[in-house]
């Protein structure tokens, strides 16, 4: 069962040397992605930073979500944004990171705390998630809760791999219903997600592995971090 | 390395400071062979992974247990792994009790992975991976330190100022190559990756790990299939339980998950039945 993730392997020939070099290579295809990521995508991060940016300042507020892994990109999401505390070295004692007046220094090119905004995950609660599952169907997880709390220039941030998942693009279809900013993250050539153009701001990685896509979503987030704040800094 | 233009601006930065970390991961790849080995060792030898991470490395101690515990690969078994940084009603707002709950559900046989990305909150990680060696599990440690100095790559995590102080905390450190916060996350996503691949390598490979877990045949037992396998069920048996023909005897099995009569075929992954593909003999 190795033979897609290592084909190199045969029964009994697994080398060191050979892990090594294939660590290497997944690690160099890792960068790689990112910076193409960064690259090609980097107009598009600095539009929707700009669209974010105008929805803070207007009183709007994030929601983020997603399945399995893309679920705990949700609550990094909507840590970075709500704490504005990329964590480092510096600030102790300042872990909300709510402060204008923080220390920047020392914590490298994230630039330290920045203004907290507000940003929920919809993906923590095992309350809401259990009996939404269990009373209606899994597929409403975010359709309903975004019914609920979302209002009318609120964004949505919606991850996946696939740009498949049924309660994924439910969450965006509502969010758009209620006039939401849309923002997707996809890979695998973006799924129904990019087909459906269920997004106003779509982010598909160019990669067929879930792994690397998730990196590379990863670096494209928190980029959008940056650029929202710096955005926000501009008026 | 970077085969596009530079661009100029914020995003080139993003870019730029980027390279090297990046590029000092894939020198470490040596290093995360080492550890994913041991890991799978541990496994193998029915140990479990407990993974804890500060502030914001809690969601990536949830990653990593899903990871193993419901592989995205299909085919690829369940391995045991649980966050303690999920789970909290029990950790409440302060990570101080990773300690305490390692000491409450660790075994001597399990893997401890602490990850650090916040050196200002590492110290209940460090206290965590200090009890978890103290109960003599196999520790791991994600951290992050200064970018290594010119393109050797050679500084080894002894000689990095580790994520406060973890460069002895653990019986392997994988330091990501950065003081940016934000970018060591990001190699840290790619590493425990990584350290999920090989670690399913190893156990795959029979010549790499000394021996089988126990009570498994390399033909026989469901429990350790790797993909799913199509059995025919024999006997229905109280508490969701079957008994399952296999082309090499008969095995018990759940059938708790699907409608499951005697002479249907079903699917079953890790001894669980998961698709009715037919009733062949009804």
């Amino acid at each position: 069962m190795t033979g897609h993730l290592y084909p190199f392997l045969r029964p009994g020939a697994t080398t060191d040397e050979e892990l090594t070099r294939s660590t290497v290579a997944k690690a160099t295809e890792s960068l790689h992605l990112r910076l193409r990521v960064l690259n090609d995508l980097g107009p598009a991060l600095t539009a929707c930073a700009d669209a974010l940016a105008t929805a803070f300042r207007n009183g709007g507020t994030l929601f983020a979500f997603g399945n399995g892994g893309s679920s705990t990109d949700a609550q990094s999401v909507a840590h970075l944004f709500s704490t504005g505390d990329p964590g480092g070295a510096s600030n102790p004692g300042n872990p909300g990171g709510t402060s204008n007046t923080a220390d920047k220094g020392g914590t490298g090119d994230s630039g330290g705390a920045q203004p907290a905004l507000p940003a929920l995950s919809l993906t923590g609660d095992a309350a809401l998630l259990t009996a939404l599952a269990n009373d209606v169907d899994f597929d409403v997880v975010f359709a309903r809760q975004l019914a609920a709390l979302g209002r009318p220039g609120d964004i949505a941030v919606a991850l996946s791999t696939s740009g498949g998942s049924a309660n994924v693009l439910r969450g965006l279809e509502q969010a758009r219903r209620t006039g939401m900013v849309t923002v997707g993250f996809a890979g695998s050539g973006g799924g129904r997600m990019a087909e459906e153009n269920l997004a106003d701001h779509l982010f598909v990685i160019p990669s067929s592995s879930v792994h690397r896509i998730q990196e590379a979503q990863t670096t494209a987030y928190h980029v959008l971090w940056q650029l929202t704040q710096q955005a926000l800094d501009q008026r | 390395m970077n085969q596009h233009a530079p661009a100029a601006g914020p995003l080139g930065h993003a870019a730029a400071a980027r390279t090297a970390p990046g590029t000092a991961l894939a020198q470490d790849a040596q290093r995360i062979t080492a550890a994913a080995r041991d890991l799978a060792a541990r496994f193998r030898r029915g140990g479990r992974l407990l993974t804890f991470g500060d502030g914001p490395a809690a969601a990536d101690a949830g990653h990593v247990a899903v990871e193993f515990t419901h592989p995205v690969i299909v085919g690829k078994r369940a391995l045991p792994a649980l966050s303690l940084s999920t789970d909290t009603p029990s950790t409440g707002a302060s990570p101080t009790l990773f300690a305490a709950r390692l000491r409450l559900l660790g075994r001597p046989d399990d893997i401890a992975m602490g990850i650090l990305t916040d050196a200002r909150r590492g110290g209940e990680v460090l206290d965590a991976l200090a009890a978890a060696r103290a109960l003599g599990m196999l520790t791991i440690a994600l951290t992050s330190g200064e970018p290594p100095q010119g393109d050797s790559g050679s500084g080894g995590p002894d000689e990095l100022v580790a994520g406060g102080g973890a460069s002895s905390a653990a019986d392997h450190v994988l330091v990501a190559r950065s003081d940016d916060p934000l970018i060591a996350r990001e190699i840290h996503v790619t590493t425990y990756h990584l350290l999920w691949e090989l670690a399913h390598v190893f156990l795959e490979s029979p010549d790499s790990l000394e021996s089988n877990p126990p009570g498994c045949r390399d033909d026989v037992c469901l429990t350790c299939a790797d993909a799913a396998t199509p059995v025919h069920i024999t006997e229905l048996r109280p508490g969701g339980l079957a008994l399952a023909a296999t082309d090499a005897g008969t095995e018990e099995i759940s059938v708790a998950l699907v409608q499951a009569q005697v002479g249907d075929v079903v699917l079953v992954h890790a001894k669980e039945a998961i698709a009715v593909l037919g009733g062949e003999s009804r």
